[in-house]
């Protein structure tokens, strides 16, 4: 292990400026931490593989941890994942607690990540172990589940989320059927005439950021782009943070820590879901379930603690088998493959500086976060302010710069961006499901591959039920998924009634 | 490994195995919707609000605002478009980028900032449109040698 080549001022430099970035991003509603990744991505090029990391993972954890200062202040959610911190963090502010809610997020945000990292440090390297032993048909088996359970968890209907993934899969397989996966390198899903623009098929990241980004662009143009009303902010009042605050609330953070770790865990879902289940759950366990939503220090530690758990979370099944945890770290897939390294059961193996790097800047990231947010929220929290008018604009030239640099220069990508952001804006008036379709699509390629080579390999259909006990507990786990989905949806339709 | 000449074997065609994948995404796909339609037209059929779903059905919001929704899309693809094609008589400079970018963010602060509002912020708007585009390409073109048009 060369430390010296990891602990470099330049990577610690990165880290810092990537939080600071991450923060930024996180607090002005309407970008997220993936976007703020999806923008700096390209600028990894001139890095090395530690200092791309570093930047990236600062980004991750400051972008996860910046959504909470809108969320606290304004009421309005800076990133997904903070969407239940406004529940308790609004009220706190308007009740002159303002600070001390900022406060009591950011420390919840740093022991949030702490737990997850732990848990990352340990678990990650087991599972990778045990998935070593896949072969195509578990690993065809895994991305089903990945996708039932994304179907199960997204909101609206299950078959919903299925088609929309489904949908997402069949746009990952436009373009060429490779030789190097075993193809016959004839293109297909297109037209003649688009042949040599589609070749390549749509590449990831203009299609991420095209449908988060300028989705969200033309639904809030449709709507009128209204300014936010400014609201006098004075900080400089309220209440003093005390620690004491989380004295009996420990078992909340480690509960929510938790929950937030294992949401990322599971691929494909992310922010908002770890923080709502996390919340429903401090709700349930709470001493005084009724003071939830008025301004109760627990519900902001039952939210932040679990986004922040997200991250750890989210690089386990990144890191140990290749598919991401959540849509962030689709991107972070980006990085990796920009400086020529596999994600996957045999990463932490072959790579063992690179995994110490990741786990050193994951760590390193969320106290950086802490110092800089806990002592410098003033300056953080004008942030807000930036209008809509400019901001859009602004984020459609970062996302063109990241969508054109990503393949060295293409313009096809760019258009990609519009191209997406459209299909995504029409389709959620169709009800289509963009995390679903965008996981599909991440995985798609890779479902494809696992399907033909186990059906070439065994030459028939039912090598999927007998191949191994590891593809029983896989079909079980999928079953379970999905029952799991549908109780969830009865549950649903009965409140609704 | 034994082949299983049975109910479930497969052989998968080597000239034709890239449509292999795809046509089962497609059946699955058509299968999905079609679940999804039926399900919804059960339910609306025995509520009796079939009617009313469809007349009902509106694509865009409430009060849309035509002007930014459809301006921000036009402004966008001109964008596009204009990047590349100024682009092309300065190759890889990035000046394509830097003064298309100028424009568009001239234009859709203005679009989006709103007629009436336009004089209160003409200042912030103006000083944003050439700051911005100038730093992003200073610092993508130069600094980190990314390649724009």
């Amino acid at each position: 292990m060369d430390f010296a080549n990891i602990i470099t001022p330049a990577t610690l430099m990165l880290s810092t400026l990537g939080v600071i970035g991450g923060i930024i991003f996180g607090a002005i509603p309407g970008m997220t931490a993936t976007m703020a990744l999806a923008v700096f991505l390209p600028l990894t090029y001139a890095l090395n593989l530690y200092q791309a990391l570093a930047l990236l993972i600062g980004l991750y954890v400051g972008g996860i941890s910046g959504g909470l200062i809108p969320a606290i202040l304004l009421n309005i959610p800076g990133t997904p994942s903070s969407i239940t911190t406004t529940f308790d963090g609004y009220p706190m502010t308007r009740k002159g607690k303002g600070v001390q809610a900022l406060k009591i997020g950011i420390v919840s945000s740093l022991f949030g990540g702490l737990i997850s990292a732990l848990i990352l440090a340990i678990f990650a390297p087991v599972l990778a172990d045990w998935a070593i032993r896949f072969s195509y048909i578990e690993k065809f088996l895994i991305i089903v589940f990945a996708l039932t359970v994304i179907a199960s968890i997204s909101q609206g209907s299950m078959l919903g989320g299925l088609l929309s993934g489904s949908i997402g899969i069949l746009l990952s397989l436009v373009g060429t059927y490779g030789s190097t996966y075993g193809g016959n390198d004839h293109t297909r899903l297109m037209p003649e005439i688009l042949k040599p623009i589609l070749r390549n098929g749509f590449s990831l990241l203009p299609v991420l950021i095209g449908m988060f980004a300028l989705t969200a662009i033309f639904s809030e143009a449709e709507k009128g782009v209204k300014e936010e009303p400014h609201q006098k902010l004075d900080l400089a009042k309220g209440e003093k943070f005390k620690m004491s605050v989380f004295r009996g609330q420990i078992i909340n953070v480690f509960r929510s820590g938790l929950i937030g770790t294992f949401v990322g865990l599971l691929p494909g879902v992310g922010g908002s879901a770890a923080s709502v289940l996390s919340y429903t759950q401090a709700r349930n366990f709470s001493k005084h379930p009724d003071k939830l939503g008025t301004g109760e220090p627990e519900g902001v530690i039952a939210s932040e603690t679990s986004n922040n758990g997200l991250t750890g979370g989210a690089l386990i099944p990144l890191v140990s088998l290749g598919i991401p945890g959540d849509s962030t770290t689709a991107v972070l897939i980006g990085a990796f493959t920009l400086q020529g390294v596999q994600l996957g059961p045999l990463f932490i193996n072959q790579n063992p500086g690179t995994w110490n790097s990741m786990l050193g800047s994951l760590i390193f990231s969320n106290f950086i976060m802490f110092f800089l947010m806990f002592f410098a929220i003033k300056y953080f929290a004008k942030v807000i302010f930036v209008p809509k008018f400019i901001l859009y604009p602004i984020i459609v030239i970062m996302c063109t710069v990241g969508a054109y640099a990503i393949n060295y220069g293409v313009m096809f990508d760019v258009w990609t961006l519009l191209i997406f952001g459209l299909f995504a804006w029409v389709g959620g008036k169709f009800k289509l499901q963009i995390p679903s379709l965008l996981i599909g699509f991440i995985l798609g390629g890779q479902l494809e591959i696992y399907f033909v080579k186990s059906l070439e390999s065994f030459g028939t259909f039912t090598i999927f039920f007998t191949k191994s006990k590891i593809a029983w507990v896989l079909w079980v786990l999928i079953i379970l998924s999905v029952v799991w989905s549908i109780i969830l949806d009865r549950r649903q339709k009965s409140r609704e009634k | 490994m034994s082949e299983d000449n049975g109910l479930f074997s497969i052989n998968i065609d080597f000239a034709t195995s890239h449509l292999f994948f795809p046509r089962i995404m497609i059946w699955i796909i058509i299968f999905l919707a079609v679940i999804i339609g039926a399900k919804e037209l059960i339910k609306k059929l025995r509520d009796g609000s079939l009617k009313e779903s469809l007349k009902g059905f509106r694509f865009f919001e409430e009060n849309y605002d035509r002007l930014k929704l459809f301006g921000s899309i036009i402004f966008v693809a001109v964008y596009f478009f204009l990047m590349d094609f100024i682009g092309r008589f300065f190759p890889n400079e990035g000046l394509g980028f830097l003064i298309a970018s100028i424009l568009f963010m001239f234009a859709m602060s203005f679009l989006l900032v709103g007629k009436g509002n336009f004089r209160k912020h003409r200042i912030s708007i103006l000083i944003s449109s050439l700051v911005t585009p100038l730093a992003a390409w200073i610092l993508f073109a130069k600094v980190f040698f990314i390649t724009l048009p």
